[in-house]
């Protein structure tokens, strides 16, 4: 019974993992490239925003983590985070309406297998079948690595970084002035924000990173971003994995991406309290404190408060 | 009949390599296994053009068009190792004055490609290139472990032989790739129209390939 069971979690993980890269090569190879870089390096053409008064000093694009099924229905407590800081940086422009685990935005719910993905979704708060509903965490995790393999991270990050210009578009971003954009991305969504930044520095935009728990790779982005703050819990074992599964993080690699920006003093890694990286006693949970009585989620606020407050600094000095 | 007989022999040999045990086709006189060998290249050449489907998506070919490139790749790889297979038997031959059945040489060879039917494990984001290099691994184990019994010489013997086959076959593959992707390049332009976008030596190496640049942002 047991190695049927374990047989059959392999095999599904095998085609969750071979169905993977699927879907942003389809979208690239179903396009012209100059449609695709027309579409990215004009962001602005299709505006229909009203630039914003006063305009604010600088763009967040909230990425979720591997648990999230589309860029709309995110989870309350990350949406309670980011109204905190919205309400502390009222400069700041604040996005998080991009799903990075998909090209298009295209959510899980918003396609022919919606019956699934949305029945997984609600299961994620049954207790008894939250084991089934990770498998949204497994897809996910899948397009993390994605992201990360320098065969398809290509395709896949110039869909999410397409989607991140448009989301700026639409929250009134100005291409011509372009102030800096600081993607943050949680778990999986590290990486993804990563990736993505190489493109969007591309455009012109001042980019920084900030990953909270990221799992992150040795991206070659980090040669254009302006600054990356790897924020994570002590009790968080699985950011760990960024620096384990990526050979490019590993001391021996000293003319890594990684490691050139570490050399360089464009990479913060900070600790930022005593988080777990999922579940009750993470990033976003606002009951647990730690021994000063500050809740896990203003510890998180906290520090992204700080980094955007320094991100004009890091400008003037970059 | 026939064909199923021969890809039944091919499947067989397949599973036997895999297990480190000499095929039964492979103690037989090296004429009779060639086919069969031919058989494990040409499977092996196929895993391999799936694995690497991801070119073929890059450079925008798909559907029919990429099966049939994907078959015509297979043939194409399967010739390649079989050229290999020739050069190093003949080279064996040269360094041991034909002392070595080289004809066994070449087949061993073949049939030790058995692990690389799995290199459509390749395809799975990130850890594919393990992957890849773990069936490198285990492709040059096989061939030491079958030269021993099937030229009767002892394991340094065929590990020094089955190291050196190797080491010929990273040469030879290294420095047919230009001259291959020149050929391949111009056919694929006479073919279709176009040129290359990207190679799969691009794509492995992770060469980023959209030419999006701080001039081609919006003035």
């Amino acid at each position: 019974m047991i190695p049927t069971l374990l047989t059959g979690a392999l095999v599904l993980v095998l085609v969750f993992a071979l169905l993977a890269p699927l879907e942003s090569l389809r979208w690239w190879s179903r396009r012209r490239d100059a449609a695709v870089l027309d579409a990215l390096a004009r962001p602005d053409a299709r505006s229909t925003a009203p630039a914003r008064t006063p305009a604010p000093r600088a763009y967040l694009v909230y990425l979720s983590g591997i648990g999230a099924v589309d860029g709309v229905t995110d989870s309350r407590r990350e949406r309670a985070v980011l109204a905190e800081i919205a309400e502390r940086v009222p400069d700041v422009a604040v996005t998080a309406d991009v799903f990075p685990y998909a090209v298009e935005n295209r959510g899980l719910t918003q396609r022919a297998t919606t019956w699934f993905w949305g029945r997984l979704q609600r299961w994620q708060r049954v207790p008894v079948a939250s084991l089934a509903s990770n498998l949204i965490n497994l897809r996910n995790a899948l397009r993390v690595l994605v992201s990360a393999d320098p065969r398809y991270g290509p395709t896949y990050n110039l869909a999410v970084a397409h989607e991140i210009a448009e989301s700026l578009t639409r929250h009134g971003y100005d291409w011509e002035r372009r102030p800096p954009v600081v993607v943050v991305g949680y778990s999986g969504g590290g990486q993804i924000a990563l990736g993505s930044a190489w493109y969007l520095a591309g455009l012109g935009a001042p980019v920084s990173v900030v990953s909270i728990g990221g799992v992150l790779s040795d991206d070659p982005a980090l040669d254009r971003v302006q600054h990356l703050w790897h924020l994570y819990g002590a009790r968080d074992r699985m950011q760990l994995l960024g620096p384990l599964l990526f050979p490019g993080r590993w001391p021996t690699s000293r003319f890594s991406a990684w490691q050139q920006a570490v050399h360089a003093g464009r990479v913060t890694t900070r600790r930022i309290g005593p988080m777990r990286h999922m579940g009750g006693r993470d990033y976003f949970d606002r009951h647990h404190t730690d021994a000063d009585g500050t809740s896990y989620r203003r510890l998180t606020v906290d520090a992204i408060v700080e980094v955007l407050g320094t991100v004009g600094a890091t400008r003037a000095a970059g | 009949m026939q064909v199923l007989t021969w890809f039944d022999g091919v499947l067989a040999a397949v599973g036997e390599v895999w297990a480190f045990r000499v095929p039964a086709a492979l103690t037989g006189p090296p004429s009779r296994a060639l086919p069969v060998a031919a058989g494990v290249a040409l499977l092996a050449g196929l895993a391999v053009m799936v694995g690497h489907a991801v070119v073929f998506a890059i450079n925008r070919v798909t559907g029919l068009r990429m099966v049939v490139g994907m078959a015509i790749g297979a043939v194409y790889m399967a010739l390649l190792r079989v050229l290999t297979a020739a050069t190093i038997a003949g080279l064996a031959w040269l360094v041991t004055r034909g002392r070595v059945d080289v004809a066994a040489v070449g087949v061993t060879y073949l049939f030790a490609l058995a692990p690389l039917l799995l290199s459509f494990l390749v395809f799975v984001p990130h850890f594919g290139l393990l992957v890849g290099r773990v069936l490198e691994g285990w492709t040059v184990l096989c061939l030491v472990v079958l030269l021993s019994p099937v030229l009767g010489i002892g394991w340094w013997q065929a590990l020094a032989l089955g190291g050196g086959t190797w080491l010929l076959s990273q040469v030879l593959s290294r420095a047919l790739v230009r001259p291959l992707a020149a050929v391949g390049s111009r056919v694929w332009t006479f073919a279709t129209g176009r040129e290359v976008f990207l190679t799969a030596q691009d794509v492995l190496t992770g060469a980023p390939f959209v030419p999006l640049g701080r001039s081609e942002a919006p003035a």
